[in-house]
Parts: C-alpha cells; sequence; structure tokens
C-alpha cells in the first residue's frame, strides 16, 4: 500500500498568507472569511499594516494574514518592503497567492517569484467572472500542471469557489506540497547557478535559507538584497558585478531588465500554453468608463460625486442628531435629577454620561454614513480615477496624482492617511504629503464643522470651510513645494476594473474603522468628560483656561474654551464634545455667537493633530519633521481663525 | 518618440526604456517592457497623465514617467 508522504506535525493552527498585486480582491477575499474579530497589526517597527484574523473553514482553523499588495519581489517603496520582508522572515506555513484572472499574465510575473521562496502555495485565480467578461478562457488543469501547484478559480465578491481555495491550501500545508522554481532561459540560467554557488558557500541566514532566490535578486540590483551581501569580500562582489555586466552587454540593456523581461516572457509564454483569447464581450461600463475619465466629463463626475457624498452625510446626521440628543438629554436628566445639582457624585455621573451620549448622538450619526460612504468608493474602484484626473493639478504642490489617494483617506482618519503616504517614492514626496494629509479635515474634524457650524449655521457654511480647508492646503502646498523642490520621477499606476462592491467587504471595512472610534475614542470622551467635571468641581480647569487665554483672547473666544483645545488634542471629537461641557449647554448658540462659533471651528480644523496621528507621523517622517508639521498646523490654525474674526467683525 | 508625446488613440510599440533602477523596475512591474505593443487610450486633464492599455489592464502614466518610454507608433486610429 502506498501512502502519500504524510507529515505528522503539521500545525494545529497553520499560517496562511495572502500574497498578491494590488487590486487582485485579497482583502475582498480575506473579509469574506474572517470574523469581525480581524485586527489591524502593524509590521515590527513600521506603521505599514497587515490584517489578521483567525479563520475557520470546513472544520478546520487558521490564522490568515493580507499582506499589502505588491507587484514584485524587487521593492520599489517601503509599503512592499514590509510585505518582502514578511515572507522572508515570519512563519508562512502555505502562500495563498491571490491574482486578478483578467490579467493573468502580469499576475505570474510575481508568481514566478513566489516560486522561489520554496514556501507551500497555492494559485488563486480571483475574479474568474471578469476574466471570462473580458474573453480570457483559463484551462486550469494545464496551468497547474505548468506551475507545479495546485489552482483554483473564486469570485471573491460572491464568495465562491472559497471553501475549495482553503480546502486547497489546507491539503497543500499537510502534504507540504512546494512548487518548483521555474528556470529561465539557458544562458540567464547560468548565471544564476554561478552566482547561486557563490553566494551560498559565503552566505548565513537569510541567504542560506534562500540562495536562488537571493542570486535572482542580486542580479536584478535589488537594493534591498544588495545591502545584505556589502559585508562580502571583495571576490564576491567583484564577481557579482562581472555577472551584471556580462549580462548586460549580451543582452544590450542592464541585468535587472534582462531578468524581469526574462520572466515576463515566461510569465507570457504560460499564459499562452493555458489560455485563450476570444473577442471579449461588448460592455456597457466601458463607455461608461470613458465618460468618467474625461478631462472635462469626468471632473465633473468627480466633483458632483463627492459633492453628493458629503451633502448625504450631512443631512443624515442632522436628521438624526437632533432628536436623538434630546432623547438622551432627558434621559439622563431623569436618571440624575434625585442627586441633586450641586454634589461632587452627579457632576461626576453627568459628565461621564453627557460623554457617553455625545459619542452616540454628535459623532456617531455623521461618521457611520461616512465611513460606508468611504468604503464603498474604495471598493467599487473609483480612488485611482481620482489620482488619474487630479494628477496635474496634485503637481502644482509638486506631488504626483498617487498622492491624492493618502489626502483623500484623510477625510476619514488621518492615521490611515499618514500611513497610505508610503506608497510614494521619496522621503520629500512623503513629507509634503503627510502635510497635506494632517491639513485634510479628518471625520473626527467633520463631525466638528458638521456639529457646529452645519448644526447652527446650515449647510453652505460647512460647504465654505470645505473650500477654505482646499484653498490653505493649495497654498501650503505650493509654498512647501517651492522650499522643497521635487525630484520624484512622476506618477505610475494601475487603473483597475470596476468592481462590484461586495457589502461584506464594505461592512467590514466600516465596522473595523468604527471600531477604533468605540474602543479608542468613546471610553476617552467619556473619561475626558469625566475629568473635566471634576475639573471644575475643584476649580483646575480656571488653571488651565488661563494658561491658555492669550489665545482665546487673541480670538475672541469665551475663556471656557481653553480646555477644550487640549482635550482636542487627545481627541478632535472632544474638542467639540468638551465645549459642551465646559459652557455647560448643548445649545452652544445662546452662549457664543456664530462669529466665535466659526473661529473655535476653523481653529479646531487646522490645529495641531491629535496624538494617535502624531504617533505615527513620527514613525513615518520622524520627530524634527513631524515638529515642523505641527508649528506649521499651528501658525496656519492662529492666523486663519485670525483672519475669520476679522473678517466677522467687518460684516457683523 | 518618448510616450508623452503621443496622441490619443494610437497604437504603439515600445523600443526603449531610460533612466535609473526605480524607474525602469516601477515600469517593468506594471507590464511596460520593451518590445510590447500598447494603445495610447487617452490623456488625462490640463496636461495630466497618460492612460495606456497593454495586456488587459491600464496603466496611468505621468508626463514625467512617460518621458523615460520611447516608442514608435505602428498605427494610427
Amino acid at each position: 500500500m502506498k501512502n502519500r508522504s504524510f507529515v505528522k506535525n503539521i500545525h494545529p493552527h497553520p499560517q496562511f498568507v495572502l500574497v498578491g498585486q494590488p487590486n487582485s480582491g485579497k482583502s475582498t477575499i480575506f473579509n469574506s472569511v474572517a470574523g469581525y474579530r480581524s485586527i489591524a497589526t502593524n509590521f515590527p517597527g513600521a506603521t505599514v499594516e497587515y490584517t489578521k484574523s483567525h479563520v475557520s473553514v470546513n472544520n478546520f482553523t487558521c490564522n490568515l494574514v493580507d499582506l499589502p499588495g505588491l507587484y514584485s519581489l524587487t521593492s520599489i517603496d517601503k509599503a512592499t518592503e514590509e510585505s518582502k520582508k514578511y515572507l522572508l522572515r515570519e512563519r508562512t506555513d502555505v502562500i495563498i497567492n491571490v491574482v486578478d484572472a483578467s490579467i493573468l499574465s502580469r499576475s505570474l510575473e510575481l508568481t514566478l517569484q513566489l516560486l522561489e521562496l520554496d514556501i507551500p502555495m497555492v494559485l488563486c485565480l480571483n475574479m474568474i467572472d471578469e476574466a471570462e467578461r473580458k474573453g480570457i478562457h483559463i484551462d486550469v488543469k494545464k496551468l497547474q500542471k505548468l506551475l507545479g501547484i495546485p489552482v483554483v478559480t473564486t469570485v471573491g465578491s460572491k464568495g465562491e469557489g472559497l471553501n475549495e481555495l482553503f480546502e486547497s491550501a489546507f491539503e497543500t500545508h499537510k502534504y507540504l506540497k512546494k512548487g518548483a522554481p521555474l528556470p529561465l532561459s539557458r544562458h540567464v540560467e547560468n548565471k544564476i547557478q554561478q552566482l547561486k554557488q557563490d553566494i551560498s558557500a559565503i552566505g548565513s541566514g537569510d541567504i542560506q535559507n534562500h540562495p536562488r532566490l537571493y542570486a535572482i535578486k542580486l542580479l536584478e540590483k535589488d537594493p534591498y538584497f544588495q545591502q545584505h551581501v556589502e559585508h562580502f569580500n571583495g571576490t564576491l562582489t567583484r564577481k557579482l558585478e562581472h555577472y551584471q555586466q556580462e549580462l548586460s552587454k549580451e543582452h544590450g540593456r542592464s541585468s535587472d531588465e534582462v531578468i524581469s523581461s526574462e520572466r515576463h516572457s515566461l510569465a507570457m509564454m504560460l499564459f499562452e500554453k493555458s489560455a485563450t483569447v476570444s473577442s471579449r464581450e461588448h460592455r456597457w461600463y466601458d463607455r461608461v468608463d470613458d465618460f468618467i475619465m474625461h478631462p472635462v466629463w469626468g471632473l465633473l463626475v468627480m466633483i458632483a460625486v463627492l459633492a453628493i457624498f458629503f451633502n448625504v452625510v450631512f443631512q443624515f446626521g442632522a436628521w438624526v442628531e437632533e432628536p436623538l440628543l434630546t432623547f438622551l438629554e432627558n434621559g439622563i436628566e431623569t436618571l440624575l435629577s434625585p442627586l441633586g445639582r450641586e454634589s461632587l457624585l452627579f457632576q461626576s455621573l453627568n459628565g461621564a454620561l453627557q460623554g457617553m451620549a455625545g459619542g452616540i448622538a454628535i459623532v456617531l450619526p455623521y461618521l457611520l454614513p461616512f465611513m460606508i460612504g468611504m468604503a464603498f468608493i474604495e471598493d467599487i474602484g473609483y480612488l485611482p480615477r481620482i489620482a488619474f484626473l487630479m494628477d496635474s493639478v496634485m503637481h502644482k504642490i509638486g506631488l504626483h496624482g498617487t498622492a491624492i489617494v493618502p489626502a483623500l483617506l484623510g477625510y476619514g482618519c488621518s492615521v490611515p492617511a499618514v500611513m497610505a503616504t508610503r506608497i510614494l517614492p521619496s522621503a520629500r514626496d512623503r513629507f509634503v504629503a503627510t502635510v497635506v494629509a494632517i491639513l485634510v479635515p479628518c471625520s473626527a474634524r467633520m463631525t466638528v464643522i458638521m456639529g457646529l457650524v452645519g448644526y447652527y449655521l446650515g449647510g453652505f457654511a460647512v460647504l465654505g470651510i470645505y473650500f477654505l480647508n482646499v484653498i490653505v492646503i493649495g497654498i501650503t502646498g505650493t509654498i512647501l513645494n517651492r522650499m522643497l523642490p521635487a525630484d520624484s520621477p512622476g506618477m505610475i499606476m494601475e487603473i483597475p476594473s470596476y468592481h462590484k462592491p461586495a457589502l461584506k467587504v464594505i461592512f467590514a471595512k466600516t465596522w473595523l474603522r468604527l471600531r477604533d472610534f468605540i474602543v479608542v475614542a468613546w471610553p476617552l470622551l467619556v473619561v475626558g468628560s469625566l475629568v473635566l467635571n471634576i475639573a471644575q468641581w475643584y476649580d483646575l480647569d480656571v488653571v488651565i483656561n488661563s494658561i491658555i487665554s492669550p489665545l482665546t483672547y487673541l480670538l475672541d473666544l469665551p475663556r471656557e474654551v481653553g480646555t477644550t483645545l487640549i482635550f482636542g488634542i487627545l481627541r478632535k471629537e472632544l474638542s467639540m464634545l468638551m465645549l459642551f461641557q465646559a459652557l455647560e449647554t448643548n445649545n452652544v448658540i445662546a452662549v457664543m455667537s456664530s462669529v466665535q462659533i466659526i473661529v473655535f471651528t476653523l481653529f479646531v480644523v487646522f490645529y495641531i493633530p491629535c496624538l494617535a496621528t502624531l504617533g505615527v507621523m513620527s514613525k513615518e517622517v520622524g520627530w524634527g519633521r513631524t515638529l515642523l508639521a505641527t508649528l506649521i498646523t499651528l501658525i496656519l490654525a492662529t492666523g486663519i481663525a485670525l483672519l475669520g474674526r476679522g473678517i466677522g467683525v467687518l460684516i457683523t | 518618440m518618448t510616450l508623452d508625446k503621443i496622441k490619443p488613440h494610437q497604437k504603439v510599440k515600445i523600443t526603449a526604456i531610460h533612466g535609473g533602477h526605480n524607474v525602469r523596475q516601477r515600469l517593468n512591474q506594471l507590464g511596460i517592457y520593451i518590445g510590447k505593443h500598447a494603445i495610447v487610450k487617452r490623456g488625462g486633464p490640463f496636461g495630466g497623465p497618460i492612460l495606456l492599455s497593454i495586456d488587459h489592464s491600464d496603466i496611468a502614466l505621468g508626463r514625467g514617467m512617460a518621458t523615460h518610454v520611447t516608442v514608435e507608433v505602428t498605427e494610427n486610429q
């Protein structure tokens, strides 16, 4: 009786890692199987995130990791470098290589590189329905045979094929099925073999584990791998240079291009052998896309989309806020009135409950629709189109279209926005984009704008503040661009096909972001309100207010506002909710004039980023530049708020 | 001729890629190699990026990046 080589000590909770090019639908697959407890984790020592979850499929359980997308194992920016490091260093039992089946030929270039890692692997042909629509028919069995690894077709957005995918991954893990690297042309292969022998004799650690990968990547002049061999002796360095020169002499292009072109040809060959292409189905949304990407119509569509989006958020929020707030206020009143107003207990409980109510009634009604809408825009694939349309505008501030992505994410939260600057190639671009990202009013500041200015002064005033914000960002960017000349080569970005939004993904994304508010910001709100009320009981707030009084005096704001600005640095929403506490009313207009409300909001929109953002910034651009950026925001906030006060004096 | 000078709706063949390691690799990773055929689909607003269709995918190339790619026009449409 023949047994297959069964490995007994398989891990009870194997670690599967989703690897794929950007837009291949990894996250859709991840969110379809991951539970609500999935967590976003930082790479050790870096702020680039990956998500991880405990997953059960067909009575098997595993840990599933979703790495940021990467086009190749040759790193071109920091995000891809982190994914690569993860694959080389962390425990990976099975790689699930997710590819967009409708662009199979290019996707296989990454697959070929992953095969060099010598880790059990499954190929997931995702969006197979989209490939069929494009007229690409893939012979799965043939591809499986050519690559030597299991191939499974899926439609991630509908959950089709996911059971089979995970079954195949468990099988692969159980029998430790690894694919073998596919050879390049004989001539290049000779060079790889020679170099492999040279370095495996001398290297250690990662190099010993992956000598072939190292040989290839060194011939490709990959800076990450090169820094690992710097300590090598002169003979080996000379040999490496010799091989590189030989390759480039014989092929008429640099050695890195020789290898990537060879890999491209190999991928094309695999594609042609395993797939047939027929004329594509006529598709109505090709014509829609022509319209959406049009220089004139496209821009108008974009403005309309964003205007409608913010309008819906504002209308919905305002509609829910008022009745909900009144309801909760009355509840607190009835609950606490037996205690008598003049006691520390009443003040503390009142503070805590007011904070709780504020979170539910004033922040959530705006935050929830915003998060859903943002996830929707992200999921259908509209963001890269905005980047395409905005490229030349972004050039005015010395950035290119790609930098619109962190800026737009900034409308959600500054923390992921600052992290997203990692997709930009140079440190200079990352700094300018970071300043832009933190100046964009995040959803927390949006609740302040809508809850104060919108609620008391109406939608047009809100629009005015957003418009002013864009202008200020433009001017700041232009000045920064003058001070720090650009040197980046320009934008290159894939414009993916539209995807039908998967509700599960949208809700998973919304939940992941909302949870951050519920578990981090909300408790802070409650504790903050409590602390403020206790401080007021002992008159401590007077001390803080008098320290900040020069600023509040300058801006003609009530003195009590001082403490709220300090709380606002913890979390931006706190500045508004604490305002209600500090003024001891939820009807701000009774205590502050409309000009004061605008001045306060303007200051809150532009001043110092919140603590979490500062933390991320310090990791991304260093403390020096973080302080510089903070100083810029403080100067801007004071200047603009003063301007608002001046104009207010003139017109009233 | 470099790619930034090509008008929309023309078919081109890529004949050379100029620039350092980073530029070459960024282009290669998105499927832009010497010898490939591509279609210039459109230009972006106000001298913005060009949209290149290559091997079933659409790539937006900033004008600066496009100057690194030399092409010959194979078909006028």
